[in-house]
């Protein structure tokens, strides 16, 4: 009921838009030149602890980037690549990407976030698209309906006020989550070939109002690009011999990262969560489907090195590195360590641990334990899945 | 220094002191998980306990932080000092930060025991930074230990001392837990906020900070105070 309703304000806010908003036209001039950012450069660019350092913000940090997942994407018409890392920011279900780019020798970095309508089908992409700089801050906005770019969000002035008829939660607040700050008057594209999310402009990401153009595009949604050539079919690499050996590969139904936010409670001096659903699953061409599932986990972070406020974007973090962790631990064994579901529980837990408490800047001291119902005293909250 | 594991039998002979107050609060040879376990009286009792001391936040901040850590900062004339209470453990936790740099950071951590007023003291020098090279994942970064004092022992003698007069004072007829129960292994014992099989006698006292591997250097008396425990 309550969705059928918000589609039907949807529908009527888009309708009014589309003919009485003001009309922008996406154009393309000359090009700045552009060069890839090595997995070196992002890497010495951002690590865990001093991603803030590149933010102009002293405050809380924005976003974590997870640098065990940096890749290359391709860019059209270029040789040249742009260099992606999967970011958690302070938001739930948002998808984020920090993109790098070096433009006129100068590395440039944006968070590219999605957000999927609810009720938006999995073979086209309707929802909204958010350029910011590192602290968060407005660069770019969209909606995209049906994979096509329909309207863009002005940067917000004081004067204009969030959508209230769209991300209203309530009588008490007028935007929720990313949406405040971000939307000002929605402008109606009208392109003479409408742009299409597969083909997203890199000045728009980078170059928004300011000097220069550049004549390329990036798809957000292939993931396709530089990383896949392996030249051996899917699901296999190269071994140090240059024989094609089968891997296990994340499993496209299940991305095995994070992206919500968990009831955390403090009890003593430390944040306490339940956090239930999470579980790992991968893909070999020969063994098939792997997938195993925790009880609900009560997760345990001393609160001394790192505050409440934090305790959600970390877990995310931490389990976005150990799902990796897991993967790489189960191709390096192969023959050697059979991979049952109580062998990887314990992995999982004792991986999970190790990193929930490097990032909770300690020794040891977090715990993370499967028990039935959680640990009393505690609500449960669902894990929540990248989109 | 390397783990022991001991027996039930060969703890309660050894130390029938504290094998009497583990035993009574965790049911050995149990697996954590099992129904047993958790309807075991001791694991009720110990729950209650830190319902009533910890997860009740009025007491909690009341008799801890405002009742003892305020007190000790006053005491030391010291503002680096702070609660650290991991949860739902079995014990009321702090740690004193004495110095840090970019890298390193050298910390006085005490605990103390709801099971049977027992406590400890241990100065640690962290490393912030520490790769260290995985059998099978490779390379990782974590926050590493290099020493750990385990008595009043050289540069902190006196700070050591005065954590320990200051607990007590606070805590009557508690007791020092050594750090050689650290590195004793009770075959069999499990505790609710750890996933380790064979959990060391200190380890269902405490929910500590560091952990022990070959890479630390231990400083001071590992066996301090050991005979109150006899």
């Amino acid at each position: 009921m309550k969705q059928t309703f918000l589609k039907t304000i949807l529908l009527l806010f888009i309708t009014i838009v589309f003919t009485n908003c003001a009309k922008e036209e996406i154009t393309i001039e000359q090009q700045s030149s552009i060069e890839t950012v090595s997995i070196t450069e992002a890497q010495n660019l951002f690590n865990i602890d001093e991603f803030s350092k590149n933010s102009k913000s002293k405050n809380e940090t924005y976003a974590i980037a997870n640098l065990d997942f940096i890749s290359h994407e391709e860019i059209d018409n270029s040789n040249e690549s742009l260099t992606i890392i999967p970011a958690y920011t302070t938001y739930s279900n948002l998808y984020s990407r920090i993109l790098l780019l070096k433009i006129e020798g100068t590395i440039e970095s944006v968070i590219f976030s999605m957000v999927r309508d609810e009720g938006s089908n999995s073979e086209q992409f309707s929802g909204k698209l958010y350029i910011t700089d590192l602290d968060g801050n407005y660069i770019n906005a969209f909606r995209v309906v049906d994979d096509i770019l329909v309207s863009r969000f002005l940067k917000p002035t004081d004067e204009s006020k969030p959508s209230k008829s769209i991300f209203s939660k309530g009588d008490e607040e007028e935007c929720w989550g990313i949406a405040c700050g971000m939307e000002g008057e929605e402008v109606v594209i009208t392109a003479s070939n409408p742009g299409t999310i597969h083909y997203i402009p890199l000045e728009i990401l980078y170059l928004n109002g300011g000097g220069g153009n550049i004549n390329n595009t990036w798809s957000p949604i292939s993931g396709g690009g530089s990383t896949g050539s392996t030249g051996c079919s899917e699901g296999y690499v190269k071994d140090s011999s240059g024989n094609c050996v089968s891997i296990y590969t994340e499993d496209d139904q299940n991305k095995n990262q994070l992206c919500g936010t968990y009831s955390f409670k403090t009890i003593g001096s430390a944040s306490v969560a339940n956090i239930s659903g999470l579980g790992f699953s991968a893909q070999h061409p020969t063994e098939g489907k792997l997938a195993v599932q925790l009880s609900t986990l009560c997760v345990t972070i001393p609160n001394y090195n790192l505050p409440l406020s934090q305790s959600s974007v970390k877990f995310n973090v931490a389990w976005g590195l150990t799902m990796n962790e897991v993967l790489v631990y189960l191709n390096n064994t192969q023959g050697i360590f059979n991979p049952t579901p109580t062998a990887l529980r314990t992995l999982i837990l004792g991986l999970l641990t190790t990193n929930l408490n490097l990032l909770a800047g300690i020794n040891t001291g977090v715990s993370a334990i499967a028990i039935p119902y959680g640990c009393p005293g505690v609500s449960i909250s669902p894990a929540i899945y990248c989109p | 220094m390397k783990y022991k594991i001991i027996t039930n039998n060969e703890f309660l002979e050894s130390f029938p002191e504290i094998h009497y107050f583990i035993n009574k609060h965790y049911p050995i040879g149990l697996k954590k998980d099992s129904e047993k376990y958790n309807t075991y009286s001791g694991i009720k009792k110990l729950n209650k306990k830190i319902y009533d001391n910890i997860v009740n936040s009025n007491i909690h901040d009341e008799k801890w932080i405002n009742g003892f850590i305020d007190k000790l900062k006053s005491k030391l004339d010291m503002d680096n000092i702070f609660s650290t209470t991991a949860g739902l453990v079995p014990n009321l936790s702090g740690v004193i930060k004495i110095k840090e740099t970019l890298n390193n950071v050298t910390e006085l951590h005490f605990h103390k025991s709801l099971i049977n007023n027992y406590f400890t003291i241990e100065i640690l020098e962290i490393d912030k930074f520490k790769e260290i090279t995985h059998p099978i994942l490779g390379k990782k970064m974590t926050i590493g230990i290099s020493s750990i004092t385990t008595s009043p022992f050289g540069e902190y003698e006196d700070l050591f001392l005065k954590v320990y007069n200051s607990i007590n004072e606070q805590f009557n007829e508690s007791k020092f837990i050594p750090y050689i129960f650290d590195l004793i292994r009770i075959k069999g014992l499990e505790v609710p906020y750890k996933n380790d099989l064979d959990v060391t006698i200190s380890g269902a006292l405490f929910q500590k900070y560091s952990t022990y591997d070959n890479s630390v250097s231990l400083i001071g008396d590992i066996n301090y105070k050991i005979d109150q425990l006899k």
